[in-house]
């Protein structure tokens, strides 16, 4: 019974996510799509494959599994070592500026493009969360 | 050749990187293909490390430097210790912007005065600031009026478009010089410009009304508003939207940010004295080609550069405008009164020449005694170019480029009134930085061109001979991103890899 409550709570969070958050989902990507072509294409370019060794992939990424991790790392930028599909990558993604409005726009349309597909909506209040 | 030709699934696209390469055989015939030599890993010294991306650097003395991280940090490097400067402005961080260049100024002996560039939140300063002429306190106080004027309207008007108000204050700057009334000005602007477009009644209702409960709410500061606000500020902007005379996404409020340029004065580990001496106009949120490099000629002159910022199509080739531009300063900020353009309604005067993408490698030929420069171009479309007065590079009229995304922007390679490029790359490899070397420290390479490869991960040595390159050579290859090059006053080339640091180049 316990687990059930819990289990309605989340479920009820996230519908009532789904239902007032203030953007809707397809605003949200459409907005996102704009951060992208400004600011990420030029190194995961436009199919979001990046370039192998160098640029990690976005497409089908396994990275994307942390959201956490991925809106971090947008945020403050991300330095050191990491695998992605099995790929070592080891270079520097510097902080974009993006206010969190942006960030999560833009993540919104990471997971939702090149074959990427999530039932999460990221909200602006969301990334407001990550915090460093 | 074409690792991204690989992805293209369409064969059209295909073709159309096949024809752009057969253009550009055209026009530089046989361009050299890039030589991998035997010994490419020239040995090198780290004289500074731990950098992320070393931007700028200048140096006061052989072993004085002083280096620019992007991120906003500026370092002097002392006998070796490296040390941060204090009293920077603020920076604004954003996409490829952020602290940029640095230059030590000619006289730096006599008045211990540095330049640097950065992106700057800071909005319309040229037209309050800077003047042909010099400024009268009579001037000024005019123009201090259009910056009140300005902030009036700011304040009634919180969710104005920096663009309508830009527009806004080209058309009425004199009245605002004069003292009337801002508000008054502003509707009726609005009136002429804008609200006949809306069409529908009904939308024109709404969004008063939104506005002014949104105004409401702003001015209740009641923090439980917040949720409310933001949808009332969203329904505003699903409405706004239908409409062409504003931006196409209502993220780009009244914000962003250009580049500018400004003088200090350094004492020990402190700047003083700090003032902005050029900011581009207008501010814009786009992340994209902010430049910029600084240099001096001998005549002391300081040229400059700003990229198009992320808007192709109207600040390259509009000289009212700033982006896309060399500029032309004397060491205290002012014009040169033989600047191209000095005598050219609306034109900005310090402009050098136009027409440009994104220059972020500059350096003063000492022999020629002119000014070269590489800017990024689009895809294929990287140059090496000789900077003359008030000459037009072509961006984005004519370029050997394609966008990134494999279509077309113009099929024109030439055209009367544009210049053509020294050289382009292709494919391109991401310039950034430039010297020469011209001391005997490495007899081969000496007079040859030095310029990084952010792309490649290498340093380029070209040899020039009667303006076209004839040889072509990595140096350092797989060294990391290489943002820039110079040659030290110890003769040495000194060489900023980002993640890495500065390399100082042995000869064998």
């Amino acid at each position: 019974m316990k687990c059930f409550v819990i289990f309605y709570s989340v479920i009820l969070l996230k519908t009532s996510y789904a239902l007032f958050s203030e953007k809707p989902l397809e605003e949200s990507i459409l907005d996102g799509k704009e951060v992208y072509n400004d600011f990420c294409i030029q190194c995961h370019l436009v199919d979001g494959k990046g370039v192998r060794g160098i640029y990690p992939p976005l497409a089908k990424s396994d990275f994307l599994i942390d959201i956490n991790k991925t809106i971090h790392s947008i945020k403050y930028g991300l330095k050191g070592p990491i695998i992605v599909n099995g790929e070592k990558y080891n270079s520097i993604m510097v902080n974009q500026g993006l206010d969190d409005e942006e960030i999560s726009d833009v993540v919104n349309y990471i997971l939702n493009s090149w074959g990427n597909s999530s039932d999460e909506i990221i909200t602006e209040e969301i990334v407001a969360l990550i915090k460093k | 050749m074409y690792v991204y030709v690989k992805n293209l699934k369409n064969i059209f696209l295909t073709f159309v990187v096949i024809a752009t390469s057969t253009f550009s055989c055209n026009a530089q015939e046989n361009p050299p293909k890039i030589n991998t030599p035997a010994s490419t890993n020239y040995p090198y010294e780290i004289i500074v490390d731990s950098l992320d991306i070393p931007w700028g650097m200048s140096f006061i003395d052989e072993n004085d430097l002083l280096v620019t991280e992007k991120n906003g940090i500026l370092y002097r490097v002392k006998d070796g210790i490296k040390k941060k400067v204090r009293g920077l402005p603020p920076v604004y961080l954003r996409g490829q912007g952020g602290l940029l260049d640095i230059a030590v100024s000619p006289n730096y002996k006599k008045t211990r005065e540095i330049y640097f560039t950065m992106s700057s939140e800071i909005d319309a300063f040229n037209d309050i600031f800077l003047s042909n002429k010099s400024i009268s306190d009579e001037d000024l106080m005019k123009n201090l009026s259009i910056k009140r004027g300005v902030e009036i309207i700011r304040k009634e008007y919180p969710y104005i478009f920096s663009e309508t108000l830009n527009d806004f204050i080209e058309t009425f700057k004199d009245e605002l010089k004069n003292g009337y009334d801002p508000i008054e000005k502003f509707q009726l602007f609005l009136d002429v410009n804008y609200y006949p477009d809306i069409k529908d009644e009904k939308d024109f209702k709404e969004i008063s009304e939104l506005n002014s409960q949104i105004k409401k709410i702003e001015l209740s500061n009641d923090k439980n508003l917040y949720k409310e606000e933001k949808k009332l500020k969203n329904k505003l902007r699903s409405i706004q939207k239908k409409y062409s005379f504003l931006p196409q996404s209502g993220r780009r409020k009244a914000k962003g940010g250009h580049t500018a340029l400004y003088i200090s004065t350094l004492e020990g580990l402190e700047l003083k004295n700090t003032r902005m001496i050029y900011k581009g106009d207008f501010n814009t949120k786009k992340g994209q080609h902010w430049g910029s490099r600084i240099v001096f000629d001998q005549n002391n002159h300081l040229y400059f550069t700003i990229g198009d910022r992320g808007n192709r199509d109207v600040n390259p080739q509009d000289i009212s405008r700033d982006g896309g531009k060399v500029y032309r300063l004397n060491l205290d900020g002012s014009i040169p009164k033989d600047n191209p353009f000095i005598a050219k309604e609306n034109a900005r005067k310090a402009i050098y020449s136009y027409g440009h993408r994104n220059p972020q490698g500059m350096v003063f030929n000492k022999k020629t005694k002119e000014i070269w420069t590489n800017e990024h171009g689009p895809r294929g479309g990287d140059e090496i170019n000789i900077i003359k007065p008030g000459k037009n590079y072509g961006w984005p009229i004519i370029t050997y480029g394609i966008n990134y995304s494999g279509t077309m922007i113009t099929d024109k390679t030439e055209m009367d009134g544009m210049e053509q490029p020294l050289y382009f790359w292709v494919p391109s490899i991401a310039p950034s930085g430039m010297a020469f070397s011209t001391s005997n420290i490495y007899p081969k390479w000496k007079n040859s061109l030095f310029v990084g490869s952010l792309k490649f991960e290498y340093l380029e040595r070209l040899e020039i001979k009667n303006e076209k390159v004839i040889k072509r050579e990595k140096v350092l290859e797989s060294i990391g991103r290489v943002r820039n090059v110079k040659e030290g006053p110890d003769g040495y080339l000194y060489v900023a890899v980002e993640g890495k640091g500065i390399l100082k180049i042995k000869p064998y």
